[in-house]
């Protein structure tokens, strides 16, 4: 989250984006003063006013609209920088499930709580144990996770889960 | 009009006619495989199980013949214990394959069971919103003992209710024998004898536990009376399936897979021979039927409509099935081939060769 973008909507109002597009709250002129509201997504979409990765900053005040003094002020706290934990088409054909933004933890907290959102979801991407499935892969910042079992590996502030489909077939 | 459901590797297809006159009418879970098919008797619902290659098995229902299907649970082992002798059981304690599915009493609505690989028998009490594995058989010390029979582990093909008695069920594993119990799955006896292992040593050929029985049905009129196309030939019980009886091999050949048996004359069976043992395609490239009709004491071989050379089909344990009229038996195999007989086998019709793989067949019974 170090530079975040700033998108006119109008006069009074510019969304705000993180790095990779989130829209993750809007800045929007009151008076003499510019206010960051925070936004959060649920897991239908549905818009969450004051919640998101940001919430700790909702209505933080400024003098500009500046991209550069919101990213030095916005910073999240490193432990509390949120992960992304994205799904592929292949199984949101099955069950809906938008990209989430959950806390750092492990692995298996990570994808808990990314799968909370869609719990039938579930045993789509991992088995009666637990595991994440053989044919189903998982990448951590585009590295893959070799171990399927044992789900204890860092996952820290700001990382990209993505979870696929592992084979093709016939 | 006679509805069929046919259960094939891209998707659940839905097949109606009569006589000589059948269609495609519908396609359900269009590219992913199908396993198994369930209508139930009691309320006409529709139950399909997956088997999605990455994503697990899966369960679907409808209630109203296919317009709709809803997610169900699907059957899933507990976790594996770390500790205790079922620690280090080399089976994953993972399922695979929803391999059958049998519906409960009539009188237990909401009872369903399936036959799993790895072989666990699972139990739904509310119409397939849970299930909870049966753990008498599960961790039976004896369940160690068998193996796989054409995959990788045990798996059980056929779970049959005896329609007197829904505390009586009565399964058959590959490879692993006939068991049965007569207390709703508390306790099981394994009820094997008489079956035979050519295959292998002599000292333990007939060791119960590791026999393979490729499937095994149930005359419901007269539920003392069970088939089994096992791996080294034909057998029938009339003791419910305490003791097995081996029928002399009919030509062109005694292996196969599947069996289809008259709900009502207990004298009354098909086998589709196959060419033993690691061919495993119609004998000689020619497509037949065989019919008992007095205990499996002599059979009728039957082929008129059937492919007569270059034939390579294989048809499995669970693609001959026999409508609720009698007398209409369809039959699938794994090379996408699907064939309708209107006179209990003695011609056939064929459908289609252009299906994917069939796993199974399930006639609409309401």
């Amino acid at each position: 989250m170090n530079d975040l973008a700033l998108r006119p909507v109008n006069a009074n109002v510019y969304s705000v984006h993180s790095e990779n597009g989130t829209h993750i709250g809007n800045l929007k002129r009151v008076g003499a003063i510019w206010k960051f509201k925070a936004i959060g997504y649920g897991a239908a979409g549905e818009v969450e006013p004051g919640g998101g990765p940001l919430t700790d900053h909702h209505n933080t005040e400024f003098s500009e609209p500046d991209a550069q003094a919101l990213s030095a002020a916005l910073r999240p706290p490193a432990s509390s920088a949120p992960v992304t934990v994205e799904f592929a088409a292949s199984l949101r054909r099955h069950v809906p499930c938008p990209p989430q933004t959950v806390a750092s933890g492990n692995l298996r907290t990570v994808l808990d709580a990314a799968l909370a959102a869609a719990p039938e979801l579930a045993h789509y991407v991992l088995d009666d144990q637990g595991h994440i499935r053989k044919h189903v892969a998982v990448f951590i910042n585009k590295t893959m996770v070799l171990d399927r079992q044992n789900l204890d590996r860092a996952v820290a502030p700001g990382d990209a889960v993505l979870v696929i489909q592992a084979l093709t077939g016939g | 009009m006679q509805s069929l459901l046919v259960a094939s590797r891209k998707g659940l297809f839905v097949v109606q006619g009569q006589g000589a006159q059948w269609a495609i009418t519908a396609h359900h879970f269009a590219g992913d495989p199908v396993t198994q098919v369930l209508v139930d008797p009691r309320n006409g619902d529709w139950y399909a199980a997956l088997r999605m290659g990455h994503f697990g098995v899966k369960l679907r229902k409808s209630s109203d013949r296919g317009a709709h299907w809803a997610e169900i649970a699907a059957p899933a082992f507990p976790t594996k214990p770390t500790e205790g002798p079922l620690a280090q059981d080399p089976t994953p304690w993972n399922v695979e394959l929803v391999w059958s599915l049998a519906a409960g009493a009539p009188a237990e609505p909401g009872t369903l069971w399936a036959g799993c690989m790895p072989a666990g028998l699972f139990k739904s009490e509310d119409s397939g919103q849970s299930w909870t594995l049966n753990t008498a058989l599960w961790e039976d010390p004896r369940r160690l003992g068998w193996f796989g029979g054409g995959n990788d582990y045990p798996g059980m093909h056929s779970v049959l209710v005896d329609p007197r008695d829904p505390q009586h069920v009565t399964i058959a594993i590959s490879c692993g024998g006939v068991w049965q119990t007569t207390d709703g799955g508390a306790s099981w006896c394994l009820t094997a004898d008489g079956m035979k292992s050519d295959y292998l040593p002599a000292d333990s050929a007939q060791d119960p536990n590791t026999q393979d029985p490729h499937r095994m049905v149930q005359c419901a009129a007269h539920p003392d009376v069970l088939w089994v196309q096992h791996h080294c030939g034909l057998y029938r019980s009339t003791d419910t399936g305490h003791h097995w009886t081996a029928i002399a091999a009919p030509a062109p050949s005694g292996f196969g897979f599947a069996v289809a048996c008259d709900p009502v004359d207990p004298l009354r069976a098909w086998f589709v021979p196959a060419q033993a043992d690691t061919h495993r395609y119609a004998v000689n490239g020619k497509m037949v039927v065989n019919r008992t009709g007095d205990g499996g004491a002599s059979f009728q071989t039957f082929g008129q409509g059937l492919p007569e050379r270059d034939a390579y089909h294989l048809v499995y344990r669970h693609s001959l099935e026999l409508a609720p009229d009698r007398q209409t038996l369809a039959m699938s195999s794994t090379t996408g081939g699907l064939w309708i007989s209107a006179d209990a086998g003695e011609h056939w019709h064929c459908v289609s060769k252009d299906l994917p793989p069939v796993a199974a067949l399930g006639w609409v019974v309401r």
